[in-house]
């Protein structure tokens, strides 16, 4: 049975709350004890099950008769400012064309209350990237064998052949593949940091999707290139810019 | 009067509306209550908006007001009427008809949230949906973090028994 003060801690963890020495003395121990990690993911999944919860309820909110219900405007005011426009960068012909029209992607939306129809897989994957910090995975370094192990374990949940050299990307320094499990379809999360330590996913779930061309998208700092092949959706993210997340995605959007 | 004020506080009400509902309906356990909770905000907003800071965040004011009026008029009316609540657990519910996302889990973690009491519900939803820190939480509901802290837990805990 866990002690209630470990339960709070990483509850506490994964909701920022830490200081810096706590966070560190907690990621210590969670890189020594498999079954605090387990313990972490089970909390984390809750977590995200509450939100995209919570975030349904957005979605029944009776809009029109709400705005209707919003006094109208007093007539000496001048106009309202144009609301920035919300939208996804369609990558046409692929990354490459999305390079010369990085800086151009934006989502500005709130919530998802106005925003394009919300894929919630992902929603789920970037809260817990918001977490992530150099710190969380500084002290995964798997070797090859241990490389294969894990990716075996993911591929044999999401039903993709995941190797070391297929998800391989230049820059990155791999650090674990962990299962999760969204709405009940399997999700597969491989970690990666890049030189200065940040944090950078590789998401695939078998959610059945049609294929989907390979898309570009900036959010709250994060970029992410989202895509759909086989039956698997899967997501590149990281909290850098466009430019660098593509570059980085091109390989893995060649090979899945 | 601040019309930079006025603006953001209109703006900000267009663009908040469904989680201002969200936070009506969470904290009423009603839908028709939380109808009346957002209507009144939006009109209490818009009398008040001289006194919004412009340029601070308009949707934790917005929150701030729709509090206020729950606890000081609708709630208060509705114990005073011998109405009582509903049990939240039947009115967060979504409507699987028509919105394809939401399945099972979706139900069934919102009807453990609607069983909560009203202060757990409410500071899971400004913790976990809205984003507030420990100590934002704290100011906003008036109670010390460690009161935030064991709220949250009894959230956890609720949810930890649906396995």
């Amino acid at each position: 049975m866990m002690p209630d003060d470990d339960k709070e801690r990483l509850a506490a963890l994964i909701d920022n709350e830490l200081d810096e020495d706590e966070k560190s003395v907690l990621l210590a121990r969670l890189a020594q004890d498999e079954a605090l990690r387990e313990r972490l993911e089970a909390l984390r999944q809750d977590r995200a099950r509450l939100v995209a919860s919570f975030d349904a309820l957005l979605d029944e909110a009776p809009l029109a008769r709400l705005r209707a219900a919003i006094p109208a405007a007093d007539p000496d005011l001048p106009p309202h400012p144009q609301r920035a426009s919300i939208g996804w960068l369609e990558l046409a012909a692929g990354i490459a064309i999305g390079l010369l029209l990085a800086g151009a992607a934006s989502w500005v939306g709130f919530g998802g209350v106005l925003g394009p129809a919300r894929e919630t897989w992902r929603d789920a994957v970037i809260e817990y990237m918001e977490l992530y910090t150099p710190d969380t995975f500084a002290l995964w370094n798997p070797d090859t064998a241990a490389q294969v192990r894990q990716l075996q374990a993911v591929s044999a949940k999401v039903g993709v052949d995941l190797t070391p050299d297929k998800v391989a990307v230049p820059g990155l320094r791999y650090r674990t593949a962990l299962n999760f499990s969204y709405e009940g379809e399997p999700l597969a999360e491989i970690a990666y940091t890049d030189a200065g330590g940040a944090p950078v996913l590789f998401c695939v779930i078998a959610n059945g999707k049609p294929r989907a061309p390979p898309k570009m998208v900036a959010r709250e700092g994060l970029s992410y290139v989202t895509w759909s092949r086989g039956g698997r959706s899967y997501m590149f993210v990281g909290r850098m810019p466009e430019q660098r997340v593509a570059e980085l995605a091109l390989p893995l959007t060649t090979r899945f | 009067m601040n019309e930079a004020s006025r603006h953001e506080v209109r703006q900000g009400l267009e663009q908040y509306l469904a989680r201002l509902w969200r936070y009506a309906v969470v904290l009423s356990s009603s839908r028709d209550a939380a109808d009346d909770l957002v209507q009144a905000t939006c009109v209490r907003a818009l009398e008040r908006a001289h006194q919004f800071a412009s340029g601070t965040r308009v949707d934790r004011w917005l929150f701030t007001i729709l509090r206020s009026i729950w606890l000081n008029e609708i709630r208060a009316r509705r114990v005073r009427e011998a109405g009582g609540f509903v049990d939240a657990e039947d009115v967060l519910t979504v409507d699987g008809a028509h919105e394809m996302e939401v399945n099972i889990v979706t139900a069934e973690v919102l009807r453990a949230v609607g069983r909560l009491p009203e202060a757990q519900r409410e500071t899971a939803l400004l913790v976990y949906a809205e984003g507030y820190t420990y100590a934002e939480a704290a100011t906003a509901l008036g109670v010390p973090i460690g009161t935030i802290m064991s709220r949250l837990a009894a959230v956890r805990a609720a949810l930890a028994r649906l396995k």
